[in-house]
């Protein structure tokens, strides 16, 4: 029987990773452990996290990243997320087990994978550990008291925008969940560190902003990453809830100029369908809540190009929805 | 298999709006969710205007009669158009096609 590991594979792009059926798995735990498996409580936004982690400098990097957000007691319907270092029976490697409440998420062979891999079982559970919010995979800034939706496919350039924008002095909810309560359709911060992939490292540079560690961290399939902790941008970066006033569909388009074209809401309620999570848990009550947070909204696509380029579009079109708004 | 504009003739096709969805009109044109299959769609403001049309009693021509007068277009690129969202809603499930039973005369 020939033996499988997963390396980190989830079931579909940013989808719920599972260990897929039939997936043989013989390990045991790495012996002669002296020191107990230490446990850290956070509370990042909405998220409630019990991280017991056997690889010391993976919790120390998270902690680094989220030490704002620890507390000293347990957390009621924290999500308890687990990392088990354990050695193959066969081959005799360590791997690193990243199991969120008992269910297995992701196996990595190395050390410098276990943060991102943390961070994305995380991410992972909070469509289960949040079901009261409308979930849509975006990115989430705010300025003036009104929030900018940036909803997007994976790789279309949402963190590298949202850090361009906070480099400008628009403030933070998220780089990955726009979470909206429907009783006030306004948006709820998760200030989880900002993820930049591989192809965004010297822009990020070039905006003068600072990677939290000195060192690559490996995401698996979706290759180098590296953290910037929003509180290193400003102490007051994090927003509190605002209502929406615009919404852009990003797509990196390359070298270039970027443009801007307007949406009609419709058109906009049917592309936030498309990057919600939560669309089957809302069923038809889906639609009526995301016209009525569009209802007050101006609404675009951007082929985004130059990050300082797009980032001036975009503030030109804020400026613009906001005098209309007001006038 | 749904008729389709291909399968049958015009005049005594009448589009029906399926029951099971949920509308939400937004600045002329409309979202609809699809109860039974999750699934959304998008009617810009013409396809609305055949959706809102498509009470299964109102024929394919008597429709495009009606669109002409609202578009103020050519009557060739009016039914083309009829006939791509007719199918395309079709296709989609949200919309039947009702045929007409027609009595021979004797």
């Amino acid at each position: 029987m020939q033996l499988r590991f997963l390396e980190a594979r989830p079931v579909a792009e940013d989808a719920v990773p599972t260990a897929p059926a039939g997936n043989s798995v013989c390990s045991a735990p790495i012996a002669n452990r002296r020191v107990a498996t230490p446990v850290r409580h956070y509370r990042i936004g909405p998220v409630s996290v019990r991280l017991r982690c056997d690889v010391r400098d993976a919790l120390h990097d998270f902690h680094r990243l989220y030490r704002r957000y620890e507390s000293a007691f347990p957390l009621p319907d924290a999500l308890d997320v687990r990392v088990e270092a354990r050695r193959s029976r066969r081959s005799l490697r360590a791997y690193y087990y990243i199991l969120a409440d008992g269910e297995e998420r992701f196996s990595v062979r190395s050390r410098n994978a276990v943060l991102p891999h943390i961070e994305w079982a995380v991410n992972c559970a909070v469509m289960d550990t949040l079901p009261r919010y409308y979930q849509i995979h975006a990115g989430v800034v705010a300025r003036d008291g009104v929030g900018l939706i940036l909803p997007a496919q994976p790789q279309s350039g949402k963190s590298t925008l949202v850090a361009g924008l906070l480099q400008r002095g628009w403030r933070y909810l998220s780089d990955e969940f726009a979470l909206i309560d429907p009783s006030t359709l306004r948006l709820t911060a998760y200030p989880k560190a900002i993820c930049i992939k591989r192809g965004s490292f010297h822009v990020v540079r070039r905006l003068g902003l600072t990677f939290a560690f000195d060192r690559d961290h490996n995401k698996g399939v979706k290759g180098r990453v590296r953290f910037i902790d929003p509180h290193s941008i400003r102490d007051d970066v994090v927003s509190g809830p605002v209502p929406v006033r615009l919404v852009i569909f990003p797509k990196y388009a390359g070298p270039g100029s970027p443009v801007l074209e307007p949406v009609s809401r419709a058109r906009a309620v049917f592309e936030l369908s498309r990057f919600s999570f939560t669309l089957t848990r809302f069923r038809s009550l889906a639609v009526d809540l995301l016209a009525d947070v569009v209802e007050n909204a101006s609404c675009f696509r951007l082929q985004a190009a130059d990050l300082g380029q797009s980032c001036d579009l975009i503030e030109r079109c804020f400026q613009d929805a906001a005098g209309g708004a007001n006038g | 298999m749904h008729p389709t504009f291909d399968h049958i003739n015009e005049s005594i096709a009448m589009p029906r709006r399926r029951s099971g969805l949920n509308i939400r009109e937004i600045d002329g044109e409309a979202v609809v969710y699809d109860v039974a299959h999750h699934a959304v769609h998008y009617l810009n403001e013409t396809a609305l205007l055949v959706w809102r049309r498509s009470d299964g009693k109102t024929s394919l021509n008597e429709l495009a009669t009606s669109l002409q007068d609202a578009a103020d277009d050519r009557q060739d690129k009016v039914e083309q158009y009829l006939r791509a969202a007719v199918d395309t809603m079709v296709e989609h499930g949200l919309v039947d096609l009702v045929l007409e039973h027609v009595t021979p005369c004797s």
